[in-house]
């Protein structure tokens, strides 16, 4: 399931990447995230990259499990002092270990058809009263961008009703969208939601 | 350079209940439009109002350079707070006049980070009035909005 070509990107990116600062919306949207954990919550962090994430959460005392399936990522987020490790969507297994779940622009590189599963594992991983949070893209189909990573699209309406499907309740989401002369912004939708206190 | 106009409005169903909010980005050559940007989101349960400072609040965080630019905005709670009635919150510690806590002050100190940022002119106008672009951000609202409204979820 691991797509080589999106990982060889940003083994060959990773130091470029791990340049790039959180924009204020991001940061934002992470800010909210920790407001709905517990303090000193279990959060994994799917796709972490080079750590900044990761490294923001653990500075505010949560423990963070944080994995990528490209190793030179998982390399710069130890420099950052986050333990990250080498994994990928597939190996996202287990009931209710997670008070917090945040997929950040990662679930984009599966394979278009096995979203929804992700998901669904996720939500099993995520404890009753769980934070889930879920960046992506938003558009149709699936389609290799310029530096040839892999990328699964869907509208912001697929992506709530996925969610809502696993039982989550969205309490929030946020999109963007552009057209015009001036260079592109790539439209994205960011995702917020919990899980019932009662859900098993 | 095109100059930057941002049309800001927020939506609620009940007050509180479930609530919208939308901008529209404008870049604008001349009466040319060169580049449009819109956002829009939402959230399960909110106030018009926090929509509206929302509303505001993403559009200016959305831009990635500081800027100069108009926000145009139909809430006199958005205009009047951000060009007057901040500056008294922030002497008094966020409390108001009577010493009570500011109302969603969550928001107002992220609209005052966000607009720090850039060279902003706020401007109100009337909503439902027939502004084009007033009508647009009030539909990307409407569409924020529409996810938690449990009669639309399918």
């Amino acid at each position: 399931m691991r797509d080589a070509r999106t990982i060889a990107v940003y083994a060959a990116e990773a130091q470029r990447y791990a340049a790039i600062e959180m924009t204020p919306d991001q940061k934002g949207a992470l800010d909210l995230f920790l407001s709905m954990l517990p303090p000193h919550a279990h959060i994994l962090d799917l796709g972490c990259g080079p750590g900044h994430h990761a490294a923001h959460m653990m500075a505010q005392g949560h423990r963070v499990d944080a994995i990528d399936a490209t190793q030179a990522f998982v390399d710069a987020a130890h420099v950052l002092g986050v333990p990250a490790r080498l994994a990928s969507f597939d190996d996202i297994t287990g009931t209710a270990l997670y008070d917090g779940i945040w997929a950040s622009f990662s679930l984009l590189h599966a394979p278009r058809t096995s979203v929804p599963r992700h998901i669904a594992a996720l939500v099993q991983a995520l404890r009753p009263s769980g934070a889930f949070f879920l960046g992506m893209k938003t558009g149709t189909g699936a389609a290799r961008d310029a530096l040839g990573r892999r990328y699964a699209y869907f509208s912001e309406r697929e992506l709530t009703d996925m969610v809502i499907a696993q039982g989550l309740i969205v309490t929030q989401t946020a999109a963007d969208s552009a057209a015009g002369l001036l260079g592109s912004v790539d439209p994205y939708v960011l995702i917020l939601a919990r899980k019932p206190a009662d859900h098993a | 350079m095109p100059d930057l106009f941002a049309y800001t409005d927020g939506a609620c169903s009940g007050n509180p209940g479930p609530g919208g909010w939308g901008a529209l980005l404008l870049a604008r050559d001349g009466d040319t439009i060169v580049k449009e940007r819109s956002l829009q989101g939402g959230e399960a349960d909110t106030t018009n109002n926090r929509m509206e400072l929302l509303a505001a609040i993403s559009a200016l965080e959305a831009l990635e350079r500081p800027s100069k630019l108009t926000i145009i905005t139909d809430s006199a709670y958005v205009k009047n707070g951000i060009t007057g009635w901040l500056h008294g919150w922030k002497r008094n510690g966020w409390k108001t006049s009577t010493r009570k806590p500011v109302k969603n002050v969550d928001l107002w100190q992220r609209l005052d980070t966000a607009q720090a940022r850039h060279d902003v002119t706020w401007k109100w106008i009337k909503g439902h009035a027939g502004h084009a672009e007033n009508e647009r951000a009030d539909e990307l609202a409407r569409a924020g909005m529409a996810p938690f409204k449990k009669s639309s979820a399918k």
